[in-house]
């Protein structure tokens, strides 16, 4: 047996047993890739739209977005108003989730006025609706590149500062 | 979702591109085939990620690019029909001395082409090659008459 084979062949037995080691490593790791690709053909890491609904007395709210997002992703939610009966003010109210670490490139249509409340809130005045009008709002978000978090996003319809339907989901910021 | 479904696509579609361009464009870069494969790359890049900065969308992609290579390679392994569609097989250039010009032609490679690789390979007449075959990645091997009987 020449030099450069012998310690080759002296340590056979353990490279054998390492190397069933490394396959087993190997195996689980491409399980886990897999796992990974699976998960996101599931959409666990986002970004499918999906709906919500709240029912009030007075009105019923729909939230149509995604609850998952990655940063630099833009998504659209789209928030639909229907009026059970006449609302003589309707405001959106969007809790700071909806904004933070968020950029807003439009709504639409814009509201006609939009103020800021202590907690935070977004207040977007919408104006009358009448009974069984619905209103769509659109708006148009781009995920900033430093918000990864989870955090609660509630929009509440209100008249004259009187709540009429709430909603409330949760959005996932994956790093 | 839509990422893997993105990685998916363009990994098929890069395979295919592949496939169809031929083993002559893989053998040999030229100037414009490295600026095009450049270009090439950013362009799936770009819609491949799109505006997507996340580690998770780049573990997203790396993950299903791994996985279909582990997955073509094991059905190549073990389905010979699927390694030659995905792969292609050797092709025969040179038969006992003489060209075959109809697999030349197939490969777009000339007389010319094959010349230079013998003599880079110091075969100095096609009449001591026993055989030339086109690999799948994209070199030829040749086999001496004298060395291969």
């Amino acid at each position: 047996m020449g030099d450069a084979i012998r310690p080759v062949a002296d340590s056979r037995a353990a490279f054998e047993r390492h190397d069933r080691v490394g396959l087993l490593v190997r195996r689980a790791g491409v399980a886990i890739l897999a796992g990974v690709v699976i998960a996101a053909l599931f959409n666990v890491f986002g970004q499918r739209a999906n709906t919500a609904v709240a029912n009030g007395a007075a009105a019923s709210v729909e939230v149509h977005a995604p609850t998952v997002v990655r940063p630099g992703l833009l998504y659209q939610a789209k928030i639909s108003i229907t009026a059970r009966s006449a609302i003589p003010a309707a405001q959106l109210v969007f809790s700071h989730g909806w904004f933070d670490g968020m950029t807003l490139n439009t709504a639409e249509p814009g509201p006609a006025t939009e103020t800021s409340a202590r907690n935070g809130s977004v207040i977007f005045s919408i104006g009358p609706l009448t009974a069984g009008q619905t209103f769509v709002q659109y708006l148009e978000f781009q995920v900033n590149p430093t918000s990864s978090s989870r955090r609660g996003q509630v929009v509440t319809v209100r008249s004259h500062g009187v709540g009429l339907v709430s909603l409330s989901r949760t959005m996932t910021v994956f790093p | 979702m839509d990422i893997a479904i993105r990685a998916i696509v363009l990994y098929l579609f890069v395979l295919f591109v592949m496939r169809i361009v031929g083993r002559r464009e893989l053998s040999s870069l030229t100037a414009i085939d490295l600026v095009l494969l450049i270009v090439m790359g950013d362009a799936i890049q770009q819609g491949l990620t799109q505006d997507d900065y996340s580690v998770t969308g780049a573990v997203i992609v790396i993950s299903t690019f791994a996985v279909l290579q582990v997955g073509s390679s094991y059905l190549g392994y073990r389905f010979k029909g699927i390694r030659s569609v995905l792969e292609g097989r050797p092709v025969v250039l040179i038969d006992d001395g003489r060209l075959v010009d109809q697999n030349l032609r197939r490969q777009r490679l000339t007389p010319d082409d094959v010349a230079e690789e013998m003599r880079l390979q110091q075969i100095a007449s096609f009449d001591d090659v026993q055989w030339a075959i086109l690999e799948v990645n994209g070199r030829i091997s040749f086999i001496e008459k004298s060395g291969g009987e």
